[in-house]
């Protein structure tokens, strides 16, 4: 099902791109990092209206877990391995795979007909099969959500977009530590690497496509 | 050998690495993009940034009277003590744009008057003549980041970098997904402050200041290590 969306509407800004057509066919949500605790209020409770409705309408949901392998950490990069040793209880095991805080948060969990897919990497194209699979799905545009906007969510959306899929980072469905870094990432995304948008404001768009003229009954009736 | 320097990787609220430890004979400088189609007010993106007079002041100036000079200083350094200087380039290998990202595409032709776009064959795609040799390595790319789009990781491993000093254009767009993909793939990433540029001093700033797996230094930190670990 075919259908145009807004895309780089800043018309003030070179080499905007002002809408593009995007194929729900060829249309998945991937969610990042949003694994136990959940303290993210707001933008979890975003994700859950977007996976949701991408289920409701059999579009692919796809999730990623960040963590590592091994419990020496050493499957990571080593900068890597050393800073994650100081994080959580101290341990540096807490986001071990299998341990309760590398699992997705309870309401958001995925169904069994769900992509799930590690990393021990930021980025998610950089230590995962990720691309095989939208390959094989064959996926074309990406919804992106998560935490942390700057971090993995970022680097998962430029791999993305510098890979050819059109991105749409879901803005309050991304979570930072810091409002300047999140700002700070939306800002060069919408520019120069895909398109930024709200949770209410895509569904409506998406909405738009899938049951295009149900406002004009509704006012029929 | 191997070298202790300040590292730090500045982000509120999470991990911090103060000191990190190298081996700077294995440092190597990627120059993104630093071609004619963005360096020459009168090619590529320039025709498109006549629409956007206060972008293009301030791009063209910072470009040509800090970053240039840096990124001359910075390979005068690096070729001093025989460390490798790799070139990436925005060039398509098709005149038609078929082997580039769709969106890229038509981004790549909006605004921007006159045909061919960044094709290997263009001017717009030709290195500056003083800076690069015919023995450096050259890596053409279709996307922002050269990570995606090329094999630059094997050539950086071939090479025997591990720390990579990615200069260039656009601070915000090829030189911070170039950093961000070498920091998240195990090299010890470092973003020159002083020799890049992106279309406003906000989207610079902030760039630099968003360090994820790599962290920004300046022209001179960079010279100061080589030459202090190396001989000057």
């Amino acid at each position: 099902m075919r259908g145009t969306i807004a895309w780089q509407t800043d018309s003030t800004w070179p080499h905007s791109v002002p809408e593009l057509e995007i194929d729900l066919d060829h249309t998945a949500l991937l969610v990042v990092d949003m694994q136990n605790p959940d303290h993210y209020g707001e933008v979890t409770d975003n994700c859950e209206k977007l996976i949701g409705f991408f289920r409701d309408q059999g579009m692919e949901n796809i999730f990623v877990r960040v963590g590592y392998f091994l419990e020496d950490r050493r499957d990571m990069h080593p900068k890597r391995a050393q800073a994650w040793l100081r994080s959580g209880d101290g341990t540096g095991k807490t986001m071990l795979k299998g341990h309760e805080n590398q699992a997705i948060i309870d309401r958001l969990t995925p169904t069994g007909s769900e992509m799930v897919i590690d990393k021990n990497s930021t980025s998610a194209f950089n230590s995962t099969g990720l691309e095989q699979y939208l390959h094989a799905r064959q996926i074309e545009t990406l919804y992106v959500c998560g935490m942390a906007t700057n971090h993995c969510v970022d680097n998962t959306a430029r791999g993305a977009a510098d890979r050819g899929y059109n991105v749409v980072m879901v803005n309050d469905a991304c979570w930072d530590p810091s409002e300047r870094l999140h700002e700070a990432t939306m800002r060069a995304f919408r520019r120069a690497l895909g398109t930024v948008k709200d949770t209410a404001e895509l569904l409506t768009e998406l909405d738009g496509i899938v049951s295009p003229g149900a406002t004009a009954q509704g006012d029929a009736q | 050998m191997s070298i202790t320097i300040p590292w730090s990787i500045r982000r509120e609220g999470h991990f911090d690495i103060t000191d990190l430890e190298i081996d700077p004979a294995r440092t190597g400088l990627l120059v993104v993009d630093v071609q004619r189609g963005y360096t020459e007010r009168r090619l590529g993106v320039g025709l498109a940034l006549d629409a956007f007079p206060d972008v293009r002041d301030y791009y063209y100036g910072r470009l040509e009277s800090v970053v240039l000079p840096n990124i001359v200083r910075l390979i005068e350094v690096f070729r001093r003590h025989a460390l490798e200087v790799v070139f990436t380039r925005q060039a398509f290998q098709m005149e038609d744009g078929r082997d580039v990202p769709a969106w890229n595409w038509r981004r790549q032709q909006i605004g921007t008057p006159g045909s061919p776009l960044f094709w290997a064959g263009s001017p717009e795609t030709e290195l500056i003549e003083e800076l690069a040799q015919p023995t450096d390595l050259l890596v053409d790319k279709a996307s922002a980041g050269p990570f995606a789009t090329s094999a630059l990781d094997q050539y950086l491993r071939n090479l025997g970098i591990e720390n990579v000093v990615v200069a260039g254009l656009l601070t915000n767009v090829a030189v911070e997904t170039a950093a961000r993909d070498a920091g998240d793939c195990g090299y010890n990433a470092i973003g020159v402050e002083d020799a890049c540029v992106a279309y406003t001093e906000l989207e610079h700033s902030e760039s630099m200041n968003s360090a994820s797996w790599w962290v920004a230094k300046s022209t001179s930190f960079v010279i100061d290590m080589l030459d202090g670990a190396l001989g000057a």
